[in-house]
């Protein structure tokens, strides 16, 4: 599928998904945010894709948040009920079980840090920066922010919402503080991240599902009570799973493996045997 | 204590654990791991040790997870019979021993795998230059999940996911574990266990009864929400309210001279 504000492309298993709005700083509009879901349910979809690199176009911006031209312009659309819609533009808010590597490339403000916060994995190049001005343009800054708060330290988090423009995470910075774990020159970010994603690729499509569903899972939960959902995982998922004997025989024959197709969208582990 | 995996030697009021299969990067195997719960529950028994230290036999690893050879050929039996298959069998660390004597893990080498375990449940963690930690679980088919929970309330999430889903070839190296908050010093190789001896003498200065307490409440806290864990740190503080080594600290500091502190009790020492 073709998208207008997106592009997405395929590079082995790999999908590399660009916000492709680079005159508006990849800020999301209504058009966007339509096309997202529709991007993240093709890529929940094919079984060939176990990784996404989700990036930005141009050298400026990795995405500016929401468009705030279209909303000055609008009464701000409400449901039947009178509630603002939920936006749904991470692989999370589309409930994609697939990994997700953020490559940040430049600014990424407001809403924009909601991708971040929804990545597994996040890299960015030395221009990039993290900012959030919503406050200053009178919105509460709620998507994104609660899941970067299990992130980074609750400090630099409060600072980003409470200074708003004010306040600018430079690359260093974020790098320094656990948000990115690698610093690139710009013209190697989209490279390195694919050679990250291929690097995960490599490992059992299975394992790296209910590994990423887990951790995340555990952030719900104390952790004596996290740990046992963990073993639960690990022990639903060992007791049939193919991976676990071919991942051993593998290694010791000193061969690729061939693993199992991935579990389909919303399996738990225990459920592929 | 007749060992075949390990090394146990107390000095003054440390003991220090040696994971001591250098041949197989001090690999975990059956026996090392029924041997491990016998070594913890001395140090949890021993009223004379305060504080325990872990490292690796060798300059190349502290623990490379399971011995992957073990589960290859089938006979990979991790812990006791009885508990085998449940989460009881994991009984590698002080943690999942019930063990709350304070832990310093000195990570000589490369750490990967189920040797994760013992950087997730110590308190601290030195490591030396060479020290590279990553995660093999879902380069063999396996699920990276028990250590890295345990690592999501200690360094920062990205790290922890990065660790878990990029496997083997993907290593963090000493520079980037001190970064994050994974290790607190970085030191040459042999000056490892030193500084690990260093750190325990210090820590013996202080209360052994107090340290118990106070590492309990902390970790009991991560099973909590913030006001429900505030809660319980202050009815650890009203049960310890009465201790003796209170009035001691005080006198002994008001002196000073050096305080002469209770055992701490097997009672408190355990789960």
């Amino acid at each position: 599928m073709s998208y207008d504000t997106l592009i997405l492309e395929r590079t082995g298993h790999v999908a590399v998904l660009t916000l492709n709005r680079p005159e508006r700083m990849n800020a999301f509009d209504s058009a966007m945010r339509a096309e997202l879901p529709l991007a993240w349910q093709e890529i929940s979809d094919d079984p060939e894709i176990r990784v996404v690199v989700l990036t930005g176009a141009g050298e400026r911006a990795f995405c500016a948040g929401m468009d705030l031209r279209e909303v000055a312009a609008r009464e701000a659309p409400r449901d039947a009920s009178g509630a603002a819609p939920r936006v749904q533009i991470t692989s999370m808010d589309c409930n994609v079980g697939k990994p997700v590597i953020c490559a940040v490339n430049g600014v990424c403000a407001g809403g924009g840090l909601a991708f971040v916060a929804d990545s597994d994995i996040c890299i960015c190049s030395e221009n990039a920066s993290f900012t959030d001005a919503r406050t200053r343009a009178g919105q509460i800054s709620i998507h994104g922010t609660l899941r970067l708060a299990r992130r980074i330290p609750i400090e630099a988090l409060l600072r980003l919402v409470l200074l708003a423009s004010a306040e600018r995470l430079t690359a260093a910075r974020a790098y320094d503080i656990g948000l990115v774990s690698q610093v690139v020159a710009p013209d190697r970010l989209r490279d390195t991240a694919i050679e990250l994603a291929l690097a995960v690729a490599r490992n059992s499509p299975s394992a790296v599902h209910y590994t990423r569903q887990a951790i995340w899972e555990s952030l719900n939960h104390g952790l004596d009570r996290a740990l046992e959902l963990g073993w639960d995982a690990i022990t639903g998922y060992s007791r049939s799973h193919p991976d676990v004997q071919e991942g051993a025989r593998a290694f010791v024959e000193k061969r690729e493996p061939h693993w199992a197709p991935p579990p389909k969208p919303g399996s738990k582990p225990g459920d592929d045997s | 204590m007749e060992l075949s995996t390990l090394q146990y030697e107390k000095r003054d009021g440390a003991a220090i654990i040696t994971l001591n299969r250098p041949e197989r990067h001090n690999a975990i195997n059956g026996a090392m791991s029924r041997e491990l719960p016998r070594v913890w529950d001395d140090v949890k028994r021993d009223p004379a040790v305060v504080v325990a230290i872990v490292t690796g036999a060798g300059p190349r690893a502290l623990c490379t997870g399971m011995d992957v050879a073990d589960i290859a050929s089938g006979t990979a039996q991790v812990g006791e019979a009885a508990e085998r298959g449940s989460m009881q069998s994991i009984r590698l660390t002080a943690l999942q021993t019930g063990c709350f004597k304070p832990v310093i893990t000195a990570v000589n080498g490369m750490v990967c795998g189920g040797g994760l375990h013992f950087v997730a449940d110590s308190d601290i963690v030195i490591c030396s230059e060479n020290a590279t930690f990553f995660d093999t679980h879902v380069n063999v088919g396996l699920l990276g999940v028990y250590e890295p929970i345990g690592l999501t309330r200690r360094i920062p999430f990205e790290a922890v996911m990065r660790l878990s889903l990029a496997g083997s070839g993907d290593r963090m190296d000493a520079k980037r574990a001190l970064d994050i908050g994974l290790v607190s010093e970085v030191t040459p190789q042999d000056g490892l266990l030193p500084r690990a001896l260093e750190l325990a003498r210090e820590i013996m200065r202080n209360s052994p009864a107090a340290l118990v307490a106070t590492k309990r409440a902390i970790w009991e806290s991560l099973n909590l929400s913030l006001d429900a864990a505030l809660e319980h740190g202050w009815s650890a503080i009203e049960q310890h309210a009465g201790h003796p080594d209170i009035q001691e600290g005080a006198r002994a500091f008001a002196e000073k001279r050096a305080p002469s502190w209770q055992g701490v009790s097997l009672e408190d020492t355990s789960r």
